[in-house]
């Protein structure tokens, strides 16, 4: 009963947040639009909300803000426009999404998508209020739209990072950072939408290319760019599992560690190039093992020398270069005799060391509290007690020693 | 041709391109008025070399320049009088690159300066009859937009032979593979010529307004393109870099995967494949022995040749590494090549038998912990024995490609190799 009282609740919430938006919608609609402008609109929303910009593998942006940002513009801010549709479509966009793409894709993408709509609409309502004009040629509504639309992309980055499904296991802080980078895919659709709105009158059909050509330039170098990024993510992770396939450490070490170490880098507040340098750090910092192929290797070697070895491998990518370095220390204790801690151990290094101890313990059978009590009792002098401290909350918040 | 007959013929080459622009630039000063008003004249020619030098990478080794697009977006911005020479003009002063005047080189700016003058000169007075003679309309648009995009073909196809003949006089060994993907360039370049034309009409027809979202969208696209590039060398560095961590394990191995590969590619383009082909060959060879870094640590540099049983686990550590690399979107078509079936009932792909053929020629001519290395011609012997395996085409492609090069690899002749194979089984036997 305890377990299932958040559950029942968050589904409670969901249905609300579905249903009511639906009813104010259609109220709308009946009252306000009669006639083919709002169905249209509204079958615009949910084609928008079903399609979606490039951005990570593990995420989905849909389009909605670009039709809201379309609307807006073209109806000099209206509300009931812009709002009235979006009610009924982005629900019904929801549950497609549901039925196509599961329900935590769903959940992850509903609200935080349609709250940043309403931001968007209410910010550039208000800003209209100050501006002299309504027309879309005017540089002030313009400039207001771009307000609006980055207070819009701001609510969804703070509604995401609050109402997000992975926010039980990741750091609130680590999902908005997540969410930011999309910047550039909100960017393209707003820009392209202003685009459009401005020159769809005094050029009727031509405004579809001059806008759309942009967007699809910037499309095409997103996705690209994504698709770069995410095989080379699977590349990393390939190759730091080799020690794996070697049988030198336990499967899936390395992925376990990197999820771990970047948890709790987010935790203390790490920015997101450090967090992405220390997830690969984690991910190849058992690599020098494969060294120990070599027969001049032998049986006298130290986790020093792994690390180094290590080091020397990934630092033949000059792209690497600065995970290199954190892999080089991973196995420095944080401070040395005489310390307050050693300046040249970063906090990487250290994460690495600490996610990779706890799981090699709860790999070879140690209890997690065990296994964080060897890090406590090494918090001393091996381990950073801030980060073990991190470390702790980060598990705690998982339920890790619930069980 | 040595390299001093190279130099002159450069010299020559450059100093004519040179003065062919500069008639072509004085001829339209001539018959041009001078472009106005200057800002927005300055403003384009800002971005024309911007966007001349910041050329990005669209697709796998697809680079384009989005130059053009400026150039015919001022065509239709300035008036008929004056809008060939602003485009030229443009032109004229995106030639002097920063490394150029870093390494103080000057043929190839001066070259460039001929190149790129009349490829847009030409292009420009390809445009110049579709532009509007009184106001812009929005009837005027098809004309024009389609007149863009002719015009931009031309300027392409220009450009691109005139590069390819300063190249074909400066570098006479070098391969024009690059440029196998012209159809992609032109089509690319017609559309970006166009859409040029299409942002200069909503520039008269809507206002300066529109230009900020226009630049602002190109500019992430742009952005998006640079770190795709920088990502894809990224990771060829960081496999590149596994490789030699392979190497490091073995000193015997040392330069086998970087010469399999060069084996690979000759061999590659000289039968013909087209350039996805020889980009999956090129990953293939890069990593058709990552394997070995699961290898069992006895094995890796044994001395002799291994037993049934080493070899059997030997492989199946192989096996499990390269279904790691499999899962690996853009690395499966080559783990696909390098894990082929030895089955002979089933036909090899030719990646994999071009793979397997340099392979072989690098193994029989590098010295092995069991074995000296044989001659060259030993090895070809060896390899037309073993047509039946690789296929003929690919045993005589790469033979070729390799007698044909410069350098010898193996022992130097069968004599040699026997004396060596002698004196390394005679240690063998008192070891």
């Amino acid at each position: 009963m305890c377990k299932k009282g958040p559950v029942v609740r968050s589904r409670m919430v969901s249905v609300v947040l579905v249903v009511v938006p639906l009813l104010v919608g259609g109220a709308t609609g009946i009252v306000w639009w009669p006639g083919v402008v709002f169905p249209a609109l509204v079958v615009s929303y949910v084609a928008a909300y079903v399609v979606t910009t490039p951005t990570a593998p593990d995420r989905r942006v849909s389009l909605s803000m670009g039709v809201a940002g379309a609307i807006a513009l073209m109806s000099g801010g209206s509300l009931s426009l812009v709002l009235g549709p979006a009610a009924i479509a982005l629900p019904l966009g929801r549950l497609i999404v549901h039925v196509r793409h599961g329900p935590r894709v769903a959940r992850d993408m509903f609200p935080a998508e349609p709250i940043g709509v309403l931001v968007f609409a209410l910010g550039f309502a208000a800003g209209l209020l100050l501006v002299p004009s309504i027309s879309p040629h005017h540089p002030a509504v313009l400039t207001v739209f771009g307000l609006a639309a980055l207070l819009g992309f701001v609510a969804t980055v703070f509604a995401r990072s609050l109402l997000s499904e992975q926010r039980r296991v990741v750091a609130r802080r680590l999902i908005a950072l997540r969410t930011l980078e999309d910047w550039s895919s909100y960017a393209i659709v707003y820009s392209s939408v202003a685009l459009f709105a401005v020159t769809a009158e005094p050029m009727g059909g031509w405004a579809v290319p001059l806008a759309g050509l942009p967007y699809v330039f910037s499309y095409v170098s997103l996705h690209r760019l994504q698709g770069t990024r995410r095989t080379y993510d699977q590349t990393i992770r390939a190759l730091g599992a080799i020690p794996e396939a070697a049988g030198q450490v336990a499967n899936g070490h390395s992925a376990r560690t990197a999820e771990l170490a970047v948890a709790t880098g987010a935790e203390i507040g790490l920015g997101a190039s450090e967090l992405g340098r220390l997830e690969y750090a984690a991910l190849l910092h058992d690599i020098g093992r494969i060294a120990l192929a070599n027969p001049t290797v032998g049986r006298d070697y130290s986790f020093s020398d792994v690390a180094g070895w290590s080091a020397a491998i990934i630092g033949e990518a000059k792209y690497l270069e600065k995970v290199a370095a954190i892999v080089a220390r991973q196995h420095a204790p944080y401070r040395n005799e005489g310390e307050v801690r050693d300046p040249n151990v970063s906090r990487s290094s250290q994460l690495v060391r600490i996610a990779a101890r706890y799981d090699s313990d709860v790999a070879e059978g140690t209890v997690p509290v065990e296994a964080m009590e060897v890090l406590h009792q090494g918090a001393a002098y091996d381990y950073d007690p801030d980060l073990v401290t991190a470390l702790r909350r980060v598990l705690e918040r998982r339920g890790t020693f619930a069980a | 041709m040595n390299s001093k007959q190279i130099d002159r013929r450069t010299a020559i080459l450059a100093a004519v391109s040179a003065g062919a622009g500069a008639v072509v630039v004085v001829v339209l000063f001539i018959l041009q008025s001078d472009p106005q008003p200057l800002w927005l004249w300055g403003t384009f020619a800002v971005a024309f070399v911007i966007l001349e030098f910041w050329s990005v990478e669209v697709n796998d080794r697809l680079f384009i320049s989005s130059s053009i697009m400026v150039a015919f977006c001022g065509m239709v911005v300035f008036d008929r009088e004056s809008a060939v020479l602003a485009v030229t003009l443009m032109a004229a002063v995106a030639v002097l690159h920063p490394e150029d005047l870093r390494l103080r080189r000057w043929r190839q700016p001066a070259y460039n300066f001929g190149q790129l003058v009349l490829s847009t000169a030409v292009g420009a007075l390809v445009l110049y009859p579709f532009l509007p003679v009184d106001s812009l309309l929005i009837s005027d648009l098809p004309v024009l937009v389609g007149g863009a995009a002719l015009a931009s073909l031309v300027y392409n196809w220009l450009n691109f032979r005139l590069v390819a003949l300063y190249v074909k006089v400066a570098y006479p060994d070098r391969s024009l593979r690059p440029w196998s993907r012209m159809l992609a360039n032109h089509l690319v370049h017609a559309v970006l010529g166009a859409y040029g034309a299409l942002i200069g009409a909503a520039y008269l027809l809507v206002g300066p307004v529109a230009l900020p979202m226009v630049v602002g969208t190109f500019l992430i696209g742009h952005s998006g393109f640079a770190v795709y590039s920088r990502m894809r060398q990224a990771h060829e560095d960081t496999v590149s870099g596994f490789v030699k961590a392979v190497e490091a394990l073995d000193p015997y191995t040392k330069g086998h995967t970087e010469r399999v590969a060069q084996f690979c590619g000759m061999a590659g383009e000289r039968l013909g494949l087209d350039p996805d082909q020889l980009e999956v060959l090129r990953w293939a060879a890069l990593i058709h022995d990552v394997g070995k870094l699961a290898a069992p640590p006895d094995l890796i540099g044994k001395e002799g040749l291994l037993g049934a049983e080493e070899s059997a686990r030997l492989e199946r550590r192989v096996r499990v590494v390269e279904e790691l690399l499999g899962r690996v979107e853009f690395l499966a078509s080559a783990v696909a090549a390098i894990s082929t079936s030895e089955d002979v009932e089933i036909p090899r792909p030719i990646i994999d038998r071009i793979l397997g053929a340099a392979d072989d020629f690098d193994l029989m001519t590098s010295t092995r912990s069991y074995r000296s290395a044989r001659s060259q011609s030993a090895a070809f012997e060896q390899l037309r024995a073993d047509e039946s395996r690789h296929g003929a085409d690919v045993v005589s492609s790469l033979i070729e490609a390799i007698a044909t090069g410069e350098v010898v690899y193996g022992s130097p002749d069968e004599e040699t190799f026997a004396e060596v194979e002698r004196l390394v089984q005679e240690r063998s036997r008192r070891a």
